[in-house]
């Protein structure tokens, strides 16, 4: 492995510093650009999140028992022994190539010297240029020059380099002379970067610049991101912006510069949906009555639908209608929404605020350097993502910039078994996320034990309908098989695991009975997921992977029923299986542009409930629909009903745009009941991890690790986790890999180091630490019965000193002190 | 309004390409919220471009819907994915037949193709109103000189007139020539055919838009006018 | 139409007096003029009878929504002329929500179905008392003669 890669990575927001703390990990020197003066992006607005509805944006930081970084409030700064961070530092340019690239830093955040600085405020007063208030309530003005960010002390205070006019009243007016504003032209050339890794996100879209709803002339119109900052800076209630009365009625407005021809934004933004849900059931905890407009709520996540299900719970009222306008009743500073909640039936609603629901700038595109080579863009800075989701594909992006860095560079060396046994990983499942986390691992000179059930590589992904993404697989699997560092076992099962991160013990079986201990420091579950079964009355019915498999397998050759009815979210989404399986929308657009492409007279219906299409992928949406695609929405109370009768299939279902109930005869029905984890729950409780009601395996934090299970040292991805297409089961390999990678580089480093320690003379074997630790850090030795810590899993939270009834749990001798200090 | 743009309405041609550009409809429900009929008897543009999406224009045009909407056009202005509503209507208007022109309509198009006006006044009655308005006009401070340019050739604009003001709402003809005198205009009305109004649009039908389109065109030929004042 | 008169007023063809209209005005924008002229031919009269009518009157206003989101009288597409009566009054409420909401005496629109159907809606369902204008009504009734 070649020592020290210098890496650049532009962004300071969850995505960038996920991957510059990933990649500072796995050995590199990092450097971090970040245009503003402090770390975090968006998420300083953001300070409460789905679902857990607070902020747990330190989380994503590594435990790191020197205590340099441990648990600090990221909104405060940020300090990493491996980063070299440039605050305030915007990359204009990069040259050169690969292993030789050069970066042209220039400033866009200038800061004033908060060692000078007595925040007297003067310079802030004088200020002549006023800017847009992202934060603040309005309360306070904001300008050029102001607070670094809400939650930094007064006295750090920055000007915004793209609104200053560098006209120099702040700085004559500082008795401090804290303002420097020659160093506004400050640049900085990084050399000698060896690769550099896009993760600064992309733009939201402002209403006013598209005149949406009108929202320049209305105070009490704003968007999400304002929302946020109402919420942050309420008390008992929210104050709405025009005159500080309490808001009693709020609504939301879904798709605001989203899902519009006319805008040229044939995009879902992703992640609005949720956000509004959420802001709606905080505000629902402040009595506040809410109310959602929207399309399609896209709850399309493991656990959203049941979010959603809760919101309703609390009283957030969900209306599918796009309103056409907002509108001001004179005098009584109202706002009215017309609306048509049901065909036929038109509403006036009145509100004291509007939050529209904003996600993507029409107009944003990455920067021009993106597609350079040697510049890997995180798919977050391609579009807008959740923050697990964000924080999964920063480190998958980080995983393959190191992995293609390394590539000429890989010692073809043996795993040296019996003495690296802890950096050893075990990968369970060889499907797409399975197969890339072995890759990803090898490639950082990990060796891989890669267990795979059936006697063949590549799972599902050999039968995906995109030969690009069948061949993806089928490289993949090629390369596991013949990489040195991979060792594979097919058609072979895991049946057991024991013993702490960087020593566990697992039994593998094979298909003849033969069973083989593995000694292994981490282990990656990707053991994928299966379509749910279907009750079918007769052939003529598939669900949507056979019937897409079959329609695209001969290509543009293929045969095409003339008739076909499709029926998305079939007995799911509702209990028992309460979840959207994210890829049956998609699959089902694409299966009717093919069939249509075959047979351009077949006429496709779709009953569906809401259409789950994220990104870019809208337009296969608005494509099928201009293809002639007649698209009916069924609620779940009244599902359409299926009868077969003469070969034909029947269908009735009523048209909510027509109130006519209607039979629809097809030759073919498409049903699709969406997907379930395959191991179900036995891979939890081998592994002792946590799983969903339906098998999924849970994660440790569901935003911000989202790939690291409860117990130390076990990492979760794929479909095994969570519903995923396949891009996304990808990346979810190469972050679980990343986090492996970590733990086991930074653990052999820190192994010594302790937060608490067991005192054995004093243990009477309770075992009530056990239960006592949230992180599985405590373990009963497996010869000696002694109560034991692993140092990988335990984050020093002190549960078991306080739950010891003997103090036989005691912290460790360097952090008694401080201990002592704190209380 | 422009002659040519008027008559190529059956371009239904929409964003998404493709056959009909009703398709593209996402359902949104923004034209029914932007709709003031949205609520009566069911009426929701939603209805009506669904019928449009399923070819149903006909029965479309024979029911209520498409006879409620005053093609305002609130609805196609939010659409997001530019379905052209209003478009929509006067086809099936159109194909809805004959029989579904409501009385009103029918009768003034009817009452059009014979006289050149949806009232079917004849020319000299319709000399006599327009002059007894003229000389009431005479009658108030600053108009003493008013003479009704009736035919004038080689006049600066032309005039067309709305029949309601030549029906019952004679005293508002007066505004009208009350500006154009104090700006001393050169211009004229047509002693016949002078019939401004186009309920073909209305209806959809080509056929009348066209030849109320032609009426128009002849009259300025005929009096070699430069330039036409219309009430709509 | 707007073109004419706004030739007539900017190079003073013809005079005006702002102080012979003393209502509180509001002013409707008709379908055609502007937000289907501005869909079709890439520009709405929106501008030119605001301009016109600050050179006829002293007070007006613009109703709550206007210009391209305005509401339409109720009258277009020849719903005037059918017999749908109930329906067209089910429409035109929102029209006169928006005349009562903006306080004003007098509407002033610039064509002449709306002058009818926004006079006859006021007279079954709004305040009869509200007076209906054409734009070039005002402006003849402000016309200075010499
Ligand atoms: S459907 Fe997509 S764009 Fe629309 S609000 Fe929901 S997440 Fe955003
Ligand atoms: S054009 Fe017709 S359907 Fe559209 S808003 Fe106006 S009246 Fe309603
Ligand atoms: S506004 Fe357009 S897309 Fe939305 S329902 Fe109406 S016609 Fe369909």
């Amino acid at each position: 492995m070649k020592e020290a890669a210098r890496a650049l990575v532009m962004g300071g927001g969850v995505s960038g510093l996920k991957a510059a703390m990933d990649l500072a990990r796995a050995g590199c020197s990092v450097f971090l650009a970040e245009k503003q003066a402090v770390p975090a992006g968006l998420l300083l607005g953001l300070d409460r999140q789905f679902p857990s509805n607070h902020c747990g944006l330190c989380r994503v930081l590594p435990p790191d028992p020197s205590g340099r970084t441990w648990q600090a409030c990221m909104r405060r700064g940020f300090g990493h022994p491996g980063i070299e961070f440039f605050p305030g530092f915007e990359v204009q340019d990069i040259q050169g190539s690969p292993g030789n690239m050069s970066a042209t830093l220039i400033r866009q955040t200038l800061m004033v010297d908060s060692d000078k600085c007595n925040a007297c405020m003067q310079c802030v007063e004088v200020c002549p240029v006023h800017m847009p208030d992202l934060f603040s309530t309005g309360q306070i003005p904001v300008k050029a020059i102001s607070r670094a960010a809400p939650h930094r002390p007064p006295h750090h205070l920055a000007i915004s380099l793209e609104a200053c006019t560098l006209c120099g009243r702040c700085r004559d007016a500082c008795r401090e002379g804290a303002i420097d504003l020659d160093a506004a032209r400050e640049e900085k050339v990084l050399d000698n970067l060896d690769f550099a890794v896009l993760a600064s996100g992309v733009e939201y879209c402002l209403p006013e610049v598209y005149n949406l709803y009108q929202s320049a002339a209305h105070a009490d119109v704003i968007t999400t991101l304002d929302f946020e900052a109402l919420l942050s800076s309420a008390g008992t209630d929210i104050m709405r912006p025009s005159d500080g009365r309490p808001v009693r009625r709020a609504a939301w407005v879904q798709c605001a510069g989203s899902r519009s021809l006319k805008l040229e934004a044939d995009h879902c933004s992703g992640i609005c949906c949720m956000i509004s849900l959420k802001q709606a059931s905080l505000a629902r905890e402040k009595d506040i009555q809410c109310s959602i407009f929207y399309m399609d709520m896209r709850t399309s996540g493991r656990d959203w639908q049941k979010y959603l299900d809760r919101a309703r719970e609390k009283g957030v009222e969900l209306i599918r209608c796009r309103p056409h306008s907002i509108e001001q009743v004179p005098e009584e500073q109202i706002l009215r929404i017309p609306h048509a909640p049901s065909p036929g039936n038109q509403q006036d609603r009145d509100f004291d605020l509007v939050v529209l629901s904003v996600g993507r700038d029409p107009a944003w595109k990455p920067p021009e350097y993106a597609g350079r080579e040697g510049v890997f863009t995180s798919p977050g800075s391609r579009r807008v993502l959740d923050i697990a989701r964000s924080i999964i594909a920063a480190s998958a992006t980080a995983a393959t910039a190191l992995g293609e860095d390394r590539q000429e560079s890989l010692p073809d060396q043996e795993a040296k078994d019996q003495d690296q046994v802890h950096s050893r990983v075990l990968v369970v499942g060889a499907g797409p996320a399975g197969l890339s986390a072995a890759l990803t691992l090898a490639a950082g000179n990990i060796p891989v034990v890669l267990v795979e059930q059936k006697d063949h590589l590549g799972g599902h992904g050999l039968s995906n309908i995109s030969p690009e993404q069948r061949k993806e697989v089928q490289d993949l699997a090629a390369r596991a098989m013949e990489h040195k560092l991979v060792q594979v076992y097919p058609s072979a099962a895991v049946i057991s695991c024991t013993g702490p991160a960087g020593g566990f013990k697992s039994r593998i079986r094979d298909s003849s009975g033969d069973e083989k201990e593995i000694l292994h420091g981490a282990a990656v579950l990707a053991t994928g997921g299966r379509a749910a079964p279907v009750a079918r009355q007769e052939d003529r019915t598939a669900d949507i992977f056979e019937y897409s498999r079959r329609i695209f397998a001969a290509g543009n050759s293929g045969e095409a029923p003339e008739s076909v009815i499709f029926i998305l979210c079939h007995n799911t989404r509702q209990e028992p299986a309460n979840y959207c399986s994210r890829v049956c929308c998609s699959l089902a657009l694409k299966s009717c542009l093919q069939t249509l492409s075959l047979r351009p007279e077949a006429e496709v219906t779709v009953f569906y409930r809401d259409i789950m299409v994220q990104g870019d992928d809208e337009e296969l949406y608005t494509r099928a629909r201009s293809e002639g695609v007649r698209f009916i929405p069924y609620s779940p109370d009244a599902p359409p009903s299926l009868e077969a009768k003469d070969g034909k299939i029947r269908v009735k279902g009523s048209d909510p745009y027509l109130s006519e109930e209607s039979e629809y005869e097809a030759e073919q029905l498409v049903l699709a009941p969406g997907v379930v984890p395959a191991a179900g729950s036995e891979m939890a409780r081998i592994f002792n991890v946590h799983s969903s009601a339906e098998g999924f395996l849970c994660e440790a934090d569901a935003k911000y690790r989202p790939v690291e299970s409860g117990r130390a040292g076990i990492f979760i991805c794929g479909l095994a986790r969570n519903p995923v297409p396949f891009k996304e089961a990808v990346l979810e390999g190469r972050a679980a890999a990343m986090s492996a990678l970590g733990l086991l580089k930074q653990g052999l480093d820190s192994r010594l180091q302790t937060f608490v320690r067991v005192k054995p003379a004093l243990c009477s074997l309770c075992g009530l630490c056990l239960e006592a630790c949230p992180f599985k850090a405590r373990y009963a030795h497996e010869e000696t019965g002694a109560m034991a810590v692993d140092p990988l899993a335990c984050r020093g939270c002190g549960a078991c000193v306080a739950v010891c009834p003997n103090k036989a749990s005691a912290w460790s001798e360097q952090l008694e002190e401080n201990v002592h200090e704190l209380n | 309004m422009n002659s040519t743009e008027v008559l190529s309405h059956t371009d239904l041609s929409g964003p998404g390409g493709g056959g009909n550009p009703a398709q593209i409809c996402l359902g949104c429900g923004t034209c029914a919220s932007a709709c003031p009929m949205t609520g009566i008897e069911g009426f929701d543009p939603r209805r009506i471009v669904r019928l449009g999406q399923l070819g149903r224009f006909e029965e479309l045009g024979e029911s209520s819907l498409a006879w409620l909407c005053t093609m305002c056009g609130r609805c196609q202005e939010g659409c997001p994915m530019d379905v052209r509503i209003t478009d929509m209507i006067r086809e099936a208007r159109d194909l809805g037949g004959e029989k579904t022109v409501p009385q009103a309509i029918g009768k003034g198009i009817e009452m059009f193709m014979e006289t050149g006006n949806n009232l079917g006044l004849p020319d000299e009655d319709f000399g006599f109103i327009v002059e007894d308005v003229a000389e009431e006009l005479t009658e108030e401070p600053g108009f003493e000189d008013f003479v009704l340019p009736v035919d004038k050739e080689d006049a600066r604009l032309l005039f067309t007139l709305h029949n309601k003001l030549v029906n019952t709402q004679n005293e508002d003809l007066k505004h009208w020539w009350k500006i154009l005198h104090a700006a001393g205009e050169s211009w004229t009305l047509p002693g016949s055919r002078w019939e401004g109004v186009n309920w073909g649009f209305f209806s959809g039908q080509d056929q009348v838009l066209k030849a109320g389109v032609d009426t128009i065109v002849g009259n300025m030929e005929r009096l070699r006018s430069r330039g036409l004042m219309y009430p709509e | 139409m707007f073109d004419l008169l706004v030739e007539y007023i900017s190079t003073q063809r013809i005079r005006l007096d702002r102080d012979r209209i003393k209502k509180k005005a509001v002013y409707h924008d008709p379908c055609n003029y502007g937000r289907k002229s501005e869909a079709l031919f890439g520009h709405g009269y929106f501008h030119e009878p605001r301009w016109i009518l600050n050179q006829c009157l002293e007070h007006w206003t613009d109703m709550q929504p206007n210009r391209a989101r305005q509401y339409c009288c109720g009258g277009g597409g020849g719903l005037m002329l059918t017999p749908y009566e109930e329906q067209r009054k089910y429409y035109s409420r929102r029209k006169i929500e928006q005349i009562k909401n903006s306080r004003a005496e007098l509407v002033v629109v610039p064509c002449h179905s709306c002058h009818g159907h926004i006079r006859a809606m006021l007279d079954a369902q709004g305040p009869a008392s509200i007076e209906v204008k054409y734009l070039w009504e005002v402006v003849a009734e402000a016309l200075v003669m010499d």
